[in-house]
């Protein structure tokens, strides 16, 4: 449904993205990642038709963004990563307006109206002003104007960004319900365990460039050797002794890339992996062997967030 | 048992807040500073008013030395001389006031109510500082600006009193007047910035007070005073009232008419008095009056912007006796939860197919019906003043009201306009609507038509006080026609040009400035400068008559001073006996309108050009099809 194939779009010398390549399927929800600045928005802005490129290509549903803009804007929706409202309508003339932007006919758009209202469970607010609206609720209005004339693509820019724990969920089960009506949809958020439950595939990006395409498990393959435990040694007189001794045996096995202590938490350590498939057992070894005792051994699993930040190097500490 | 710790004084911390340096020169005052230090803008604004002043220089001086070239004795030639000092002294007093002051308003309108938009101000306000300290910051940093553009001019100022004949006190009183009246203006325009939501609207609101203050109250005591001295023979106030008319005691003197008006304080001191009254009266009282003014709105300004900013979060407008009642319940810890005051909903109208255009032709002028209700009934107590106390019958006292309109007029199309994108891109909604299928000629259009809709106040005042002239002063109807005709000609092609120039910058203040500047170079600058050219520098009758002619073709408030004039006529029943007088020619009624036609499409047709120009621009911006 999208594919962007050697994308480069220059702003004066910042390259903001540059020679990116990604395939979007039709029916999937792409999470879109990277740091603030990577280029997440000019992409998404690239395929709204607000930007042109520089170089290389993109297409949605086969349609080239630099020839097609006409077509491709009745395909896709669009929702910038700060919604702009206007404050003196209300709700119901929000979405009319913008039905009237598309040009629906005017038979069709009261029913239009009132089906992504209810979708979006707004239909209670259809005369509230939108300047009123909460956090939330605007977020959800503005995932209804995107709906307004029945787009096959979304692309949605920090959806759940500034929304509490429950407007998140509810957001996430919105767009869920989205994929499972067949629309295609491209996400970007900082928030990645939402988009890790939600997403079928996954693009991080860091300064202009795709360092990882693919399926979530691919990028949980790709960091998989890199597990960290966390291991808490028994109360001791001697913990301060203890610890660098401790820390001295599980660095001396080739199993374990780094080890780390904790200085606000005493007898703390953090034990980072090398690749591959590895037991635990070998650390309880080591730490007998350098007269430690294990109060608590967790192992911590590797999640989005810490393949994101192992696959960007760091860019977001 | 210890004792009790003092009571630090309330009076310690109001006494910091009031030092200037915290007053004026704070954290606001250095940020702004800085700000500006940035833009290129600036520098271009400073090299354009040297420019300026360079022109209005060289003019004077060419004229001067032509003058003496033809005299024929040396001496003759000496003594005239002497006089190339006052004429550049008051060129350059003039030019230094009159861009001082229709800046300041540009420079000021936006300076509290773009705080508001970024939604800054409530941080700001979280802050030690207090709302006066923000207020004379923000308008402190702005003045700086304007003083360094006073500044330009003081070398000129010093350097021609080498010539002779200027007196210090001309100097002296020409800057005091135009420091204060830029303070004026600038506080003015800061009063506006503290409750509008836009900057365009916070800056015609100023410049539409300022006019009504340098022109409006000394008409107003003009008016008076020839109401007491029974001047007014065919006033309407006795004729309606007979024996119960008031009889108006009270003379206002000529020198708070003067105070009252900075242009006219300037123009006495520049070229001496009516009615003997001496020069330094007429300058100090108007600094003051400036000054007071000045504190007045700064004042109003300070007081009101927490009450303004929690308005504009939602919270309620409360009474003097709520607002009590909610300070003693905080007071004893029981204070009832904050109602919202915005407008949280109401009945949904059905948008039309053209949905840019449907929502434009529905924003007004007037934020509330209540500030719609002040200014009718503003309107109506000056009319009503100048209906009954004047002689309207006089058609100059008449056409003072249509002058001041038609300034008005120009200055609201040329501001109001140019909002329409930059403002779209400032509530970030623009690139919402450029994903939607609207096509660039719509949104231009919608933009258009939407702006030329809300400029219908003054314009329907103007018609409506033409009427009462008709009735009243026994004019011909037909002025009312030319009239309208005049006043669209520029409201269509500021409009259109405003438009145009929303695209092209990205605040909606900077568009309008330079909307405005090409209004002023077009029917000031030009102009002015083109007679004096004319006149002074070539001294020739022929050119000067032609320029005249292109001056009135283009000029709407000529226009509008000859229509009316041409009207004027009691015995002249049908349209071609009146006589309209065009420099050398005569016209009638018929050819008067037909020039007036031509006049108008001229314009028309720069204003579409301009929405044309929009169209294209936008559609290279976005890479649309029109």
């Amino acid at each position: 449904m999208i594919q962007i194939s050697r994308l480069t779009k220059r702003f004066g010398d910042l390259t903001a993205v540059d020679n990116l390549s990604i395939s979007i399927e039709a029916g999937e929800i792409f999470g879109f990642i990277g740091p603030n600045g990577a280029g997440k928005s000019t992409t998404m802005k690239v395929l709204a038709c607000l930007l042109k490129p520089d170089q290389g290509a993109a297409t949605v549903d086969g349609l080239s963004v630099r020839t097609d803009g006409d077509a491709i804007r009745q395909r896709i929706g669009y929702m910038p990563d700060f919604i702009g409202y206007y404050d003196d309508l209300t709700v119901d003339e929000y979405l009319q307006f913008f039905a009237a932007a598309f040009r629906l006919p005017r038979k069709k758009r009261r029913p239009v109206v009132d089906a992504v209202l209810e979708l979006t469970d707004l239909t209670a607010k259809r005369d509230s002003m939108v300047a009123s609206l909460s956090r939330g609720m605007s977020q959800r209005l503005g995932v209804a104007r995107v709906l307004i004339h029945d787009p096959k693509v979304l692309l949605l820019d920090e959806p759940a960004s500034g929304l509490d724990p429950r407007a998140r969920i509810e957001m996430r089960e919105l767009l869920s319900e989205l994929a499972r009506m067949g629309k295609t949809l491209m996400v970007s958020s900082h928030i990645l365990s939402e988009l890790a439950e939600m997403c079928s595939s996954i693009g991080i990006i860091e300064r202009g460039r795709l360092i990882f395409a693919g399926s979530i498990d691919d990028a949980y393959a790709k960091v998989k050797g890199g597990e960290r435990v966390l291991i808490r040694l028994e109360a001791a007189d001697n913990l301060d002794r203890l610890v660098p001794s401790v820390a001295a045996r599980l660095t001396a096995d080739q199993r374990v890339a780094s080890v780390s202590a904790d200085p606000g938490k005493p007898g703390v350590i953090r034990v980072e992996l090398e690749p591959g498939e590895h037991g635990h057992h070998f650390l309880i070894e080591r730490i007998i062997q350098g007269g430690g005792r294990v109060a608590a051994f967790t192992p911590q699993g590797v999640n989005l967030e810490d393949a994101f930040l192992r696959l960007t190097k760091g860019a977001v500490q | 048992m210890s004792d009790p710790a003092p009571t630090p004084s309330r009076l310690v911390p109001i006494l910091r807040n009031l030092d200037p340096r915290a007053l004026f020169f704070g954290p606001i005052f250095q940020k702004d500073m800085r700000i500006s230090g940035r833009k290129l803008g600036v520098y271009i604004g400073r090299c354009a008013f040297a420019l300026l002043l360079a022109v209005v220089i060289t003019i004077a001086f060419v004229s001067v030395l032509r003058n003496t070239g033809q005299r024929e004795s040396a001496s003759a030639r000496i003594q005239a001389l002497q006089g190339v000092a006052p004429v550049f002294v008051i060129s350059v007093l003039w030019v230094q006031f009159g861009a001082m002051t229709l800046l300041a308003p540009v420079l000021t309108g936006g300076a509290i109510c773009e705080e508001r938009r970024a939604q800054t101000l409530p941080a700001l306000l979280t802050t030690p500082l207090s709302p006066l300290q923000i207020v004379c910051s923000k308008g402190a940093s702005r003045l700086a600006q304007l003083l360094i553009i006073g500044l330009l001019s003081l070398p000129v100022l010093l350097g021609v009193r080498l010539f002779g004949g200027v007196r210090a006190e001309t100097v002296l009183a020409g800057a005091s007047i135009s420091i204060s009246a830029t303070i004026m203006a600038a506080s003015v325009g800061l009063f506006f910035s503290s409750r509008a939501a836009r900057a365009t609207t916070a800056t015609l609101a100023a410049y539409c007070t300022l006019i009504l203050l340098m022109a409006g109250l000394p008409l107003l005591g003009v008016a008076l005073n020839e109401y007491a001295r029974h001047e007014f023979p065919s006033a309407r106030l006795p004729q309606v009232l007979g024996a119960w008319a008031p009889n108006w005691p009270l003379r206002i003197p000529d020198t708070a008419i003067y105070a009252s008006s900075p242009p006219a304080a300037l123009g006495a001191v520049s070229w001496g008095s009516d009615q003997g009254v001496p020069v330094r009266d007429i300058w100090v009282s108007s600094t003051i009056v400036s000054l007071v003014i000045s504190l007045f709105s700064v004042g109003l300004a300070s007081l009101s912007l927490r009450g303004v900013m929690r308005r504009s979060l939602g919270a309620p407008r409360l009474t003097r006796s709520q607002r009590r009642t909610r300070r003693k319940a905080i007071a004893a810890g029981d204070a009832p939860p904050e109602q919202s005051g915005a407008l949280r909903s109401r009945r949904s109208r059905r948008v039309g197919d053209l949905p840019v255009l449907w929502r434009e032709i529905r924003q007004s002028l007037f934020p509330t019906r209540a500030m719609l209700a002040v200014s009718i009934l503003g309107v109506l107590l000056i009319e009503g003043v100048m209906l009954l106390a004047m002689d309207i019958d006089e058609i100059g006292l008449a056409m003072v009201p249509v002058l001041i309109g038609m300034v008005l007029i120009l200055l609201q199309a040329a501001l109001l306009s140019s909002s329409g994108f930059s403002s779209e891109r400032e509530a970030r909604t623009l690139d919402v609507l450029l994903t939607s299928r609207v096509s660039p000629f719509q949104l231009v259009a919608g933009k258009l038509l939407g702006s030329i809709r809300r400029q219908w106040f003054i314009p329907l005042v103007l018609l409506a006080h033409t009427a009462l002239i008709v009735d009243f002063a026994e004019a011909h109807p037909i002025v009312l026609v030319h009239l309208t005709i005049i006043m669209l000609g520029p409201i269509l092609m500021l409009s259109g040009t405003g438009v145009f120039f929303g695209l092209c910058f990205r605040k909606s203040i900077t568009a309008s400035a330079v909307n405005l500047a090409l209004a002023l170079a077009l029917w000031l600058l030009l102009p002015i400068g083109g007679v004096v050219v004319a006149e002074l520098v070539f001294n020739s009758g022929d050119l000067s008559q032609s320029f005249g002619h292109f001056v009135i073709f283009t000029h709407p408030v000529a226009q509008g001073v000859i229509s009316v004039e041409g009207a004027h006529d009691e015995f002249a029943e049908r349209i071609t006996n009146l006589d309209y007088d065009v420099i050398d020619a005569d016209l009638t009624g018929v050819g008067w309108t037909i020039y007036l036609v031509c006049a108008f499409l001229i314009q028309a047709f720069v204003g579409v050009l301009g929405a044309l120009a929009a169209v294209l621009r936008f559609t290279r911006y976005t890479g649309r099809t029109p």
